[in-house]
């Protein structure tokens, strides 16, 4: 079966293209979510600051 | 394929069915050689069943295996203690126990395709799209004619789009609130993150280095709004401060003076010159001895000139005039111009031991102190008056020096060696120095002092206070800024990427929204395909029946949490009829919407399961629906059907090919399926075999019940069945099988009526059709009855 998100993708703008291309529908949400963290496309962890150098 | 249900233990009816022990055929081949077969399996396969012989179990324990985990396989009613087992045979054998009984529901998920009378009521029932409202709704679901087909993967991929979403959304909140949290307990209260939000860009420029000067600054704010405070209190006494006084002493060695043209001649007091003032030895000699004569002698001198012959004093003659320079010496200390000059010295004398004597005293006004200290009680201010006096060393050098100008007074023509001048002109440089510097401060108490009155005067205490206060925040917030700088440009770079998976959020968003819109379109495009199936089939099964509409595009509802379900509203002549479907309409409708499931199947390695489909149906349907299971299930991998109706049985035997036959039959106190070969295939016949042979039988409690079932059944079958045409589909083949069977056949029936019904009498309520295991019931006693069935020869 085709997937949805294929030809939705191809309609979308840059950005959200972007966002849609790093989906793969197969996996589950966490390891979606893992592929964008992997991607740079998310992250949850902030960069700390030590003595004005970014770390 | 299944090849066997090979073992069956303690489920439902099936207590304990092995497949081999009961159908495990032994028969002669054309050369005379023993064969064994053991009826496995084949691709179509009728079931025929007898109602509460274990048909419906059968059909459960599949639906267990397909993954209904609604079904529950309970024990048999005898052996709730005893363990479970089911064993199937297809290219490899599995086998389920009650080590593993947890992987039997969902084993062969979605390898079944199943029709039941579940189906129907499931799929098609007369409620119709009108009840819009939402708990209604789900009430109702699935009281439509519903198709979920492939759209449940397209609707776990928007699914999983929407959890995507809501998933990275949770984790972005709790994300930022922490990073909130970390700077919260940072940030004292009266600072907000949107003032820090606005600091931005000046945290990152601010430098570290000017942390030392802050704390003192902040120091001296915070005790500034201290005495404003106080001043705010006590308005009524500022008015009486009194300003501070500056030291206005000059220590000028410039001088003027008047010359005697009239003219204002500026000159320098020179210490060295004065104190070097003096005259000859001779004449200083002379002007002691005569000390007291000087008015005499002034005026005798007065009287020599150039021409004077003799002196004045003596008469005695001016030798050569050598005397005369000697003579003008003296004439020029009695002059009026030493005069004036020794006054001159003197004079300046005085104003050097003045500016010495300025400078001794020089220190701090003492009024100024006072005044200072009620100041200060309105006013803060870091200036202390500067102590303003000169060290003990140059006082020393002062007084040396005065002292020296005291000894020239005394005798203006001595010289004074040791002038300190250069020195002095240090000090006075160095007093200056003290004096500006007092000054200056108290010029800056005396500001403080002025602009606090004007405030006061003004009004604007509390404007200065707020000021104050600002200033203050503005310090300890630099300070703040400064001591956890790197923690707020963590927090920055948090916000920055608390922005970045919004936008992610956003486009997931954008995406769910484009696949919603995506569905719906290939749903209506998938409906329209689909629901022209549905009509085929209804032709198909019943070609008498009017077509139903299917009214306009199918509905995507996705609401909440709800799956993706579709209704469709059924016309006929633009009228709904939904509310008013009989129940034989409902079930061809319900078929119609199998087979068209089976149509767009695309996995034809599946297996078909239909349990009585043709319940509500006439003959003509019957045959008909027969006919449509032959065309539709050929192309997947194995077929079953299941019924307990001799019609439907016939014409599936007819119409069906490669088709085996099974019987559904209590026998050893458990349900089991039985193959019956071609030959016997008239079931009654094949139980009469059994009678003849009886004598091989053992004469257990479980085969009085077999046997005696198998009794039941074949007068009421065979009779049914051979002698009234009952499972034929039309009257007039029923009417060819009456007359067929010849009118000597039925006077034999006739004849034989009373025996007929006693045997009949005697299987029922001789507890024979009701599983009696208790003995009461002998097997010698049914023989005989058999025995009496044979005898009547129908």
């Amino acid at each position: 079966m085709k997937s949805l998100l294929s030809e939705v993708s191809k309609k979308l703008t840059e950005d959200h293209q972007k966002v849609a291309e790093a989906i793969d529908i197969t996996k589950n949400e966490d390891e979606i979510i893992s592929d964008f963290i992997k991607q740079n496309i998310i992250s949850f962890k902030v960069q700390d600051y030590i003595d004005d150098q970014e770390v | 394929m299944i090849k066997k249900f090979k073992t069956i233990n303690n489920i439902f009816s099936y207590s304990l069915f092995e497949w081999d022990s009961l159908n495990r055929i032994e028969f002669s081949d054309k050369e005379g050689n023993i064969q064994t077969r053991n009826g496995v399996l084949v691709k179509n396969n009728i079931i025929f069943a007898e109602n509460g012989s274990g048909k419906s179990n059968l059909i459960n324990i599949l639906k267990v295996l397909n993954g209904n985990d609604s079904v529950e396989l309970k024990k048999h009613w005898d052996f709730l203690t005893e363990d479970q087992k089911i064993v199937l045979e297809l290219n490899t054998e599995l086998s389920f126990d009650s080590q593993n009984w947890d992987t039997v529901c969902g084993s062969l998920k979605d390898m079944f395709i199943i029709f039941d009378k579940y189906f129907t009521e499931k799929y098609v029932h007369s409620v119709g799209l009108d009840h819009h409202n939402t708990a209604q709704r789900k009430q109702e679901r699935g009281k439509h004619i519903i198709y979920l087909g492939n759209f449940t993967e397209y609707n776990q991929e928007i699914n999983k789009i929407n959890n995507l979403k809501i998933k990275i959304r949770e984790k972005n909140n709790i994300f930022w609130t922490t990073e909130q949290e970390k700077l919260n307990s940072i940030i004292p209260g009266w600072l907000d993150f949107v003032t820090v939000g606005n600091d931005k860009e000046f945290i990152k420029e601010i430098d570290g280095k000017e942390l030392h000067k802050f704390p003192k600054e902040l120091e001296n704010q915070k005790q500034e709004l201290e005495k404003i405070n106080n001043a705010i209190k006590n308005q009524a006494e500022i008015g009486k401060l009194k300003d501070l006084s500056e030291i206005k002493t000059v220590y000028t060695l410039e001088s003027k003076e008047i010359d005697k043209d009239g003219n204002e001649v500026v000159y320098q007091i020179n210490p060295t010159e004065l104190f070097d003032f003096t005259v000859s030895k001779g004449v200083k000699k002379t002007l002691s001895k005569i000390n007291d004569k000087k008015s005499f002698i002034k005026s005798g001198l007065n009287l020599i000139n150039e021409n004077t012959k003799n002196c004045p004093f003596c008469e005695q003659k001016i030798k050569n005039g050598e005397l005369l320079p000697v003579i003008k010496d003296y004439q020029s200390i009695f002059d009026q111009t030493f005069l004036d000059e020794e006054a001159k010295v003197n004079s300046r004398l005085q104003e050097y031991k003045t500016i010495l004597t300025s400078l001794r005293d020089l220190q701090p006004i003492s009024s100024n102190d006072e005044n200072l200290l009620e100041a200060k009680k309105y006013i803060h201010t870091e200036k202390t008056i500067p102590a303003c006096s000169l060290s003990k060393e140059d006082k020393k050098v002062i007084i040396d020096e005065t002292q020296r100008i005291i000894d020239k007074e005394k005798n203006i023509l001595n010289p004074i060696a040791g002038c300190a001048f250069k020195q002095i002109k240090t000090i006075i440089a160095k007093a200056e120095e003290l004096q500006n510097s007092y000054n200056k401060t108290i010029k800056e108490i005396n500001k403080k002092i002025e602009n606090l009155i004007i405030d006061v005067n003004k009004g604007n205490l509390s404007k200065r206070k707020i000021e104050i206060e600002n200033e203050i925040k503005k310090f300890e917030k630099n300070i703040l800024y400064i001591n956890y700088k790197n923690n707020f440009l963590s927090y920055f770079n948090a916000e920055i990427q608390f922005e970045k998976n919004n936008n992610t959020i956003n486009s997931l968003e954008t995406i769910y929204q484009k696949l919603k819109e995506k569905i719906v379109e290939e749903f209506n495009m998938f409906a329209k395909d689909y629901f022209d199936l549905i009509k085929v089939y209804v032709k198909a099964i019943s070609p008498s029946m009017e077509i139903f509409d299917v009214l306009g595009q199918g509905t995507y509802l996705r609401t909440g949490r709800e799956p993706a379900q579709c209704g469709f509203e059924i016309q006929y002549n633009k009228k709904d009829c939904t509310s008013n479907l009989s129940e034989g309409e409902r079930q061809v409708i319900a078929l119609a919407f199998f087979f068209a499931q089976l149509k767009k199947e695309t996995n034809k390695d599946k297996i078909i399961i239909l349990d009585d489909p043709i319940t509500t149906f006439d003959a003509g349907k019957r045959k008909s629906t027969a006919e449509v299971i032959k065309s539709e299930t050929q192309k997947f991998d194995q077929l079953f059907v299941f019924t307990c109706d001799p019609l439907f049985r016939e014409f599936c035997l007819k119409e069906i090919p490669n088709r085996n036959f099974y019987y559904i039959f209590i026998t050893k106190r458990s349900s089991s399926i039985h193959y019956v070969p071609k030959k016997r295939e008239t079931i009654y016949k094949s139980f009469e075999d059994d009678f003849k042979n009886i004598g091989d039988i053992d004469g257990s409690n479980e085969n009085v019940v077999i046997y005696g079932q198998k009794l039941r059944f074949c007068l009421e079958t065979k009779i049914k069945e051979d002698y009234f045409g009952y499972s034929q589909d039309n009257l007039s083949n029923m009417i060819e099988q009456v007359a067929g069977k010849g009118k000597q056949k039925f006077d034999n029936l006739i004849d034989n009526k009373e025996t007929i019904l006693s045997l009949y009498n005697y299987c029922n309520t001789g507890g024979l059709a009701h599983y009696p295991k208790d003995g009461s019931t002998t097997w010698s006693e049914l023989n005989s009855k058999i025995q009496e069935y044979l005898n009547l020869k129908l």
